[in-house]
């Protein structure tokens, strides 16, 4: 029925923020999945691994064509649509860099190397479960932040996450000084693969930065 | 055809064109914001138009007596069309301007012409206003906007659906505000019997319905993508001013308080992103509007 108040007291922004948080739930899973994979890297761990991430990549695709049509129909100010869609773009592409990652995990399980070269994985491995963990904490602090009424509240959210993504950004350029001065005694597949994943993972931490800056912008708009 | 069926006719024409065309000012802020479905919010217009017809537009008829004494159906229906052709030019070449600023530059024009006894203290207080309402609209939305960005709610949702909640009612209120000025006007003009208000209320439902649709997309979406703090601060004023205005039986436009409480907002900012162009053709339009009508008036 279109004659009505709409949403009037449900509020069309809060809403839209609960789904959100829908989405970041399935990246705090397929992070945690992705974190196994990574401490088994052998046997059948990588794929059923593999598989989870898929599916929750599938959901959150779903869940953000869902929103999607909810904000652009919904009790929604139009001053705020385009960071509200900016907000479920970032966090349903944190999803799809997860199941990129597990993919590429995936692939290059099967490739074999000699042993020298096979002696460097550990050490980057730790780096990137590091940057896993960051990334779990910083998703952690986004669901809060979704879920606050309080601006103060939430702008200090946003500090905790940015702190954090700076330390995801040490990390990765530590990573890639390891990386350029061992790149003569690695086949070029391992460059390229470490390489990869130190920026996918380092995306997931800039992207719960971007969404926890628009859910600042977002609620300083709307109620201010 | 009678003169007093043109009468009728002008004024029917008049509400109905000016309700549908006005409803985005009244609330385009609460539809281009989400609160309300289109259909709602049409509704909400009419009611509103109609309450403020009924309960305050018969104030309104002091100024038609001051501004066309002793009018017969003939300087009525002159008055009505006029300001009719001018409102419709208006439209088509997509200047906003005023029927209130048109209808009384007529009206004042068709006095001066037949040498009718013009109110002259009545016509600068009107003009005066004119020029008091946009700056003390600009002022107030400045002033209340930087205290409320002052403010830190400490619930945001709760705000939220506070602004929400009195942005409904504000529509609403500027919806009666335009109801009792501007068509109150209008029926004045028209003489407020039981004919001329019936048909005024039909059209009052009517235009929003059939003339206030590619306004309301234009004007929801663009003009009106305000925050809640600056549509609500924006039409508080607009609101506030009418009605003070229709307490004195002084015509006063919506249009115009809102759009100089929206460059108010703007200008609130410390960083200010206003077009300044836009607004220049809007104040074009409060002078163009008046001595457009009072010439044709004079003329007639």
């Amino acid at each position: 029925m279109k004659f009505r108040i709409k949403n009037f007291l449900a509020i069309g922004e809060k809403k839209t923020f609960v789904e959100i948080l829908e989405i970041v739930r399935l990246a705090e899973k397929a992070n945690a999945s992705l974190s196994g994979m990574l401490a088994n890297p052998g046997g059948s761990a990588l794929s059923i691994g593999n598989e989870d991430i898929r599916l929750l990549e599938k959901k959150s695709d779903e869940i953000t064509f869902r929103i999607k049509g909810d904000i652009e129909n919904g009790a929604v100010s139009s001053n705020i649509l385009d960071n509200l869609l900016a907000c479920v773009d970032v966090a349903d592409s944190i999803v799809d860099d997860y199941y990129y990652v597990s993919r590429e995990l995936n692939r290059m399980a099967g490739v074999r190397f000699d042993g020298s070269r096979s002696e460097h994985t550990a050490d980057f491995d730790a780096s990137l479960t590091k940057m896993l963990k960051l990334a779990a904490d910083a998703l952690a602090i986004l669901e809060t932040s979704l879920t606050s009424d309080g601006l103060e509240k939430i702008h200090e959210l946003r500090m905790d996450i940015q702190r954090i993504e700076e330390e995801g950004d040490n990390i990765k350029d530590a990573g890639f000084d390891r990386l350029y001065a061992m790149a003569s005694e690695m086949h070029y597949l391992q460059f390229t693969h470490f390489s990869e994943l130190l920026h996918k993972f380092d995306d997931v931490l800039d992207a719960c930065e971007d969404i926890s800056d628009l859910v600042v912008t977002i609620t300083t708009s709307i109620s201010r | 055809m009678q003169l007093w069926e043109l009468v009728s006719a002008g004024v029917f024409l008049a509400v109905a064109l000016v309700s549908g065309n006005n409803l985005s000012a009244c609330v385009g802020t609460a539809i281009g914001s989400g609160v309300v479905s289109r259909r709602f919010g049409t509704a909400l217009g009419a009611a509103g138009y109609v309450t403020g017809l009924l309960v305050q537009g018969p104030n309104m008829a002091l100024a038609a007596q001051a501004l066309l004494p002793n009018q017969s159906d003939f300087t009525a229906s002159a008055a009505l069309f006029v300001t009719v052709v001018v409102f419709v030019f208006g439209m088509a070449a997509r200047v906003p301007l005023s029927l209130t600023m048109s209808l009384v530059g007529t009206l004042a024009g068709i006095s001066i012409a037949g040498r009718l006894p013009l109110d002259h203290a009545f016509v600068l207080t009107v003009v005066a206003t004119w020029f008091l309402a946009p700056v003390v609209s600009i002022a107030a939305t400045f002033f209340l906007l930087r205290s409320l960005g002052a403010f830190k709610p400490k619930d945001i949702w709760l705000t939220v659906r506070a602004y929400k909640a009195l942005l409904i009612g504000l529509s609403f209120f500027t919806a009666y505000t335009l109801g009792a000025n501007t068509l109150g006007l209008v029926v004045a003009i028209g003489a407020f019997s039981p004919l001329n208000v019936a048909l005024a209320v039909s059209a009052a439902i009517i235009g929003p319905v059939y003339f206030s649709r590619a306004q309301l997309t234009r004007i929801g979406r663009d003009f009106f993508s305000l925050r809640y703090s600056n549509a609500l601060v924006t039409l508080l004023a607009s609101t506030v001013l009418v009605e003070l205005a229709t307490l004195f039986a002084i015509p006063l436009s919506n249009t115009q308080t809102l759009s100089a409480g929206v460059f108010g907002a703007g200008v609130s900012y410390r960083r200010k992103y206003i077009s300044a162009r836009s607004f220049l053709v809007v104040v074009v339009g409060w002078v163009v509007a008046p001595l457009l009508g009072f010439l044709i008036g004079l003329i007639l």
